[in-house]
């Protein structure tokens, strides 16, 4: 795969050039926080989670073997800070599972911004939740399916299972998703 | 055609929309979904959730909050762990980011001097790197040279050589856990987090249940179960939901 960000994390693996560490930084901090995001539902920890994954690509970059892309081990990385952080979160809060996301409900003035469209924002909302509900492995696989558009079989790589277990638990999330969304449809008529 | 017809017929709908089903398959759920309205439908009802899935923005931090990022990583990293402080969320004002990233680099380098000048190999310092690398003979450095350490025993105790045997034995006595269980749990954590594996996850919850955190020891067995049914952790950690539930 020609993933410039391969390189530089091989010129940095080998060198420990600052300057490489800044590109490699550069070239991936989007798409960490982006999948970091979408696991996570809150923009400021997901800027704290992404700052510590590249503390951690600095600090174990020698780990990294060749066998997987690079980026294949760094989403690895990120998917695995951002699961074990929101389990820790939620069972320190002793809150159920979804229920303190901010994207859960409207956050105070975020109905306001949006009101042009209401409509809209109650889909959005819905759909938040419905993501959000789902357990931690669905939600994985469907950020990495269909945001990250990584196909199934790099999925199964990035999460360390067997390719039908990616299949069966993406099924799941499908099954629950379609399922959620009907019913706060129907909720809503 | 009754629901029984249209069995896996759904789950294939959703690989064919993200393109990852063959030609025949492609072709055989094609010729079906001509003759079964249910499944039509299921594919407008799988369409519809793709398309709301689609309207979920990220809102991506604007660059002046990111400048300094590589700069501050580097900075953190030369701070001992126990000593970090400051995370880039907390930098709210993009202004203060690089006078940020610039104390902590000379904050780094001070704690890397003291460091330099008052080190001596613990043994969780040995712990440490031996969990990491998962290295047998360090382990038995660790056991041999700091025996009477409460993370020698550890080490003892999770010597991945321990777990090739059938059965797991009864589970660790708290007291030689529960000092350190916390580092030890991170370490693990962050192994797995680097490479997920049966063993590692197997560990981690060695180490909870020596915690008495039982909950979150059955969450770990049950996540080697479900994840890796095929490994030698596998039954071992069964053993353990068994031991747990008696």
């Amino acid at each position: 795969m020609d993933d410039p960000g391969q390189a530089l994390a091989v010129r940095y693996q080998m060198g420990r050039d600052p300057a490489d560490f800044e590109r490699l930084v550069l070239h991936y901090r989007d798409r960490v926080y982006r999948v970091i995001y979408r696991l996570v539902g809150d923009a400021d920890e997901a800027m704290d989670l992404t700052q510590e994954a590249m503390l951690r690509v600095h600090r174990s970059l020698d780990q990294w073997d060749h066998r997987a892309a690079f980026f294949t081990w760094l989403y690895r990385l990120a998917v695995n800070l951002a699961i074990d952080h929101h389990r820790r979160r939620s069972r320190d809060r002793a809150v159920p599972y979804g229920e303190d996301f901010p994207f859960a409900d409207p956050r105070p003035g975020e109905v306001e911004r949006y009101d042009e469209d209401e409509e809209r924002d109650v889909l959005l909302l819905r759909v938040r939740r419905a993501i959000l509900d789902l357990p931690e492995a669905q939600r994985a696989i469907v950020v990495l399916r269909h945001y990250e558009h990584l196909p199934l079989a790099r999925i199964a790589e990035v999460r360390g299972v067997a390719l039908g277990t990616v299949k069966s638990t993406l099924f799941a999330a499908f099954r629950s998703l379609r399922r959620a969304l009907e019913a706060e449809g129907k909720e809503k008529v | 055609m009754d629901a029984k017809d249209c069995e896996g017929f759904e789950d294939l709908l959703v690989l064919h929309g993200y393109g990852e089903l063959d030609a025949q398959e492609g072709a055989r759920l094609e010729a079906h979904l001509k003759d079964c309205p249910r499944c039509a439908s299921a594919r407008e009802d799988l369409r519809r959730v793709g398309q709301a899935l689609d309207t979920v923005p990220v809102p991506m931090p604007p660059p002046e909050r990111w400048d300094g990022l590589a700069a501050q990583v580097l900075a953190l990293a030369a701070v001992p762990a126990g000593r970090r402080r400051g995370s880039i969320s907390s930098l709210a004002r993009p202004g203060l980011v690089r006078a940020a990233a610039v104390l902590l680099l000379v904050a780094g380098a001070l704690a890397v001097a003291a460091g330099l000048l008052g080190h001596r190999e613990t043994a969780f310092d040995a712990y440490a790197q031996a969990i990491r690398a998962r290295n047998d003979g360090l382990l038995e450095r660790l056991a041999t040279e700091f025996p009477d350490s409460d993370l020698a025993r550890v080490a003892r105790d999770l010597s991945p050589r321990r777990m090739d045997a059938a059965d797991p034995g009864p589970p660790l006595p708290r007291d030689h856990v529960v000092v350190h269980w916390e580092t030890a749990a991170s370490y693990l954590r962050q192994r797995i987090d680097l490479s997920p594996s049966p063993g590692d996850r197997f560990h981690l919850a060695e180490i909870y249940l020596a915690k008495q955190d039982r909950p979150e020891a059955l969450e770990e067995y049950r996540a080697v179960l479900r994840d890796y049914p095929d490994s030698q952790f596998a039954m071992l950690a069964g053993l353990r939901i068994e031991q747990l539930a008696q």
